[in-house]
């Protein structure tokens, strides 16, 4: 079973609850469960699981090197490629693949009649496997800093995922490809929103890109206690169960700037969680 | 010496462009012949990847020197390793002020 | 014509009141053009309340199409994808859209030339006039690309409506994170301004946009919202961005004012301008303001 916690608004409180899914899983409910942190771009899980890095995996793409000795300049390579990574000045025996467009797809070496073209490994991001309680359940994907690769490191990360028992996936905000990345390779969705206008907006995104998906999917309300009615109305109007409210508690703000897991911080926040844990379960096993 | 620059229009009272790979028109110089020609800048509507092929195109024009008000990080590299020489020049300026103002002495 | 002085207003972590600190601005600003390039999750125009004059539809991507007439199914698509975008179901391809990248190389081994690479026009630009100006903004497509080549055009409209409005600023409210989108809004901008919060996932985020607008040699000012809700946090947080040279302009307390702006559709400073939160944010206006003056 695959949960993909997402928000189409950052900052609504999804590492909260997936951090706070994972311990009540891990903790409570004794259930064989993983954490994947696909928000490559961000990763803020390990603020709050602090486990120690057991393995760390490179992720890599393919470039391209044009050897320009071998290269009769016919500008096959050039032509082919998609992204305007390839620069060819014929009289002076210039040609050179800029590595920062590079998607490293391979259609110049492909079409490359000299095999001139050999491809080399460079390093977008990497995969972290942790030791949390003597397993391998936490991982985390991260980009490296001036890549713009986001969504290969998230497929690249989801491949980690273990193929049994509980696999949460923080997922990175918006709607957009990287969130499409992480949640098209879910079964479930939780979406996390807070209570204002902003939220609601984002919601409403999110819900739509989940309904094209065909994933079944519920709600949490962080920040719970505004009663911004726009937001309930548009639940009740589109039937989309909601799995709990957590209230806006300056403890609770205080927690997590802390970097405390927020689920932990009161027995009443526990059995909150742990409630809004157990209707997930019941939602997906709906499902299958 | 050839010189090179982002043009608004294609005439010399013409303003320079703040852009230099998205800009409309290209002015090419060259000191040695006084030949002003311009060059409609086909390049610019393009995805991505354009101060690349911009650098390329002027390489292929034979310019020595590209005078622009920004290059893009990209674009600057690329000139550089092709040998071009890059200068900033500020706006609001006229496309045959730059040239008079270059003019080698 | 001047270049506009161009600010974009940034994070790193969502939620941390981005949006609302760039609508602060825009009833501060004067001669100014508004932007949101946030383009996965636009939410500037719920404040501004825009009036869209003009709209215009924007490809960001192209992707492969697969005419099953003419496959012979021979495999050879499949095979050369890297991005493993084309499986099978039976005898026909099928391209999983969400994960072809448009590279094109499916379409040039195919013998029968029974793929083609299609543009998607999914997204678009709205040009609009709030009440403190023009504004130029985006809406992405549900599953787009977020590549980053959408933020580029709406800065590039932005330039235009600034030269034609006799504007001297555009005020930017940019993406989360730090992939693409954010390298795009932040390439030939003048001053990055960081919204953070005194959490440490505000820090860890904030830590690694620094690092990646370094590459750019663009100033960066930082603000800490909601600072009180961990004052130690925040002393840590000004610390660390002392070592780095980085000036903390401003200092915003949590308050329950941000939200009650925003359900009536109003910045803080229209909502209660007499209010601390307000005259925090005039005075952290009134250092960029100062900043660009010296720029000039």
């Amino acid at each position: 079973m695959k949960i993909a916690i997402t928000s189409g608004k950052g900052g609504t409180g999804k590492t909260t609850v997936s951090t706070g899914l994972f311990h009540i899983l891990n903790r409570y409910l004794k259930h064989h469960v993983q954490l994947l942190d696909c928000d490559v771009e961000e990763p803020d899980c390990h603020i709050f699981i602090k486990a120690s890095k057991t393995a760390v995996y490179p992720v890599n793409l393919l470039i391209p090197e044009i050897n320009a000795n071998i290269c009769t300049f016919c500008g096959k390579c050039k032509a082919a490629c998609a992204f305007n990574a390839i620069v060819m000045l014929p009289p002076a025996k210039f040609i050179e693949v800029s590595a920062d467009m590079c998607h490293g797809c391979g259609a110049c070496t492909y079409v490359c009649p000299e095999n001139a073209i050999t491809e080399k490994h460079k390093s977008i991001g990497q995969v972290s496997h942790f030791d949390y309680y003597a397993k391998d359940e936490f991982i985390e994907g991260r980009m490296h800093i001036g890549s713009a690769l986001q969504t290969r490191v998230i497929r690249e990360t989801i491949t980690h995922a273990r193929q049994q028992g509980v696999i949460l996936f923080d997922s990175p905000p918006g709607t957009s490809c990287p969130v499409i990345a992480t949640v098209s390779k879910s079964d479930y969705v939780v979406m996390v929103t807070e209570p204002t206008p902003f939220g609601l907006n984002d919601l409403i995104l999110m819900a739509e890109t989940v309904k094209q998906l065909g994933k079944k999917h519920g709600i949490v309300i962080n920040k719970a206690g505004l009663n911004y009615k726009p937001l309930y109305d548009y639940i009740t109007q589109n039937n989309i169960p909601l799995l709990g409210e957590i209230p806006f508690r300056k403890e609770l703000a205080s927690a997590y700037s802390k970097g405390e897991i927020v689920a932990e911080s009161s027995p009443e926040i526990r059995s909150l969680f742990e409630g809004i844990t157990k209707k997930i379960l019941f939602e997906t096993s709906l499902n299958s | 010496m050839k010189i090179a620059f982002p043009a608004s229009a294609d005439k010399s009272e013409a303003l320079i462009d703040e852009r230099f790979a998205r800009c409309p028109f290209f002015c090419f110089y060259d000191f040695d012949t006084n030949q002003m020609e311009f060059k409609e800048n086909m390049l610019r509507n393009g995805a991505g990847g354009i101060g690349l092929q911009v650098a390329e195109f002027m390489a292929n024009h034979g310019v020595n020197k590209v005078f622009a008000v920004e290059f893009g990080p990209k674009a600057k590299d690329m000139l550089t390793k092709l040998h071009i020489e890059t200068q900033l020049i500020t706006a609001g300026k006229t496309v045959q002020q730059i040239i008079d103002e270059n003019r080698p002495a | 014509m001047k270049k506009p002085f161009e600010i974009v207003i940034l994070s790193g972590k969502g939620g941390t009141g981005k949006t609302s600190v760039t609508a602060a601005f825009a009833s501060l600003a004067k001669h100014a053009v508004f932007t949101d390039c946030d383009v996965d999750a636009a939410d500037l125009h719920l404040v501004l309340s825009p009036d869209i004059y003009q709209q215009e539809e924007f490809s960001s991507g192209a992707k492969a199409v697969v005419d099953t007439d003419k496959c012979t199914s021979c495999g050879l698509c499949k095979d050369v994808c890297r991005f493993s975008a084309l499986a099978y179901s039976g005898d026909i391809p099928v391209i999983d859209e969400y994960a072809c990248e448009g590279c094109g190389l499916c379409s040039i081994v195919c013998p029968v030339d029974a793929i083609t690479i299609e543009n998607y026009n999914n997204n678009h630009i709205y040009f609009a006039t709030c009440r403190f100006g023009p504004m130029v903004y985006g809406k992405l497509g549900i599953a787009e690309e977020n590549s980053g080549k959408l933020v580029s055009k709406i800065r590039q409209y932005a330039r235009e409506l600034a030269q034609k409005h006799h504007a001297e600023i555009i005020i930017t409210d940019g993406p989360p994170g730090i992939g693409c989108p954010v390298i795009s809004a932040v390439t030939g901008s003048d001053l990055v301004l960081a919204v953070t919060e005194p959490t440490m996932s505000g820090w860890h985020d904030l830590d690694r946009l620094i690092e990646m607008i370094g590459g750019f040699k663009t100033p960066v000012f930082v603000v800490i919202n909601k600072y009180d809700l961990n004052e130690e946090m925040t002393r840590v947080i000004e610390g660390n961005l002392l070592a780095k040279n980085i000036r903390v302009i401003g200092k915003i307390p949590y308050s329950d004012t941000m939200v009650l702006a925003l359900l009536e559709a109003k910045t803080i400073n229209e909502f209660d301008p007499s209010g601390y939160i307000a005259g925090e944010l005039t005075r952290i206006w009134e250092t960029i303001t100062l900043t660009y003056e010296q720029n000039k």
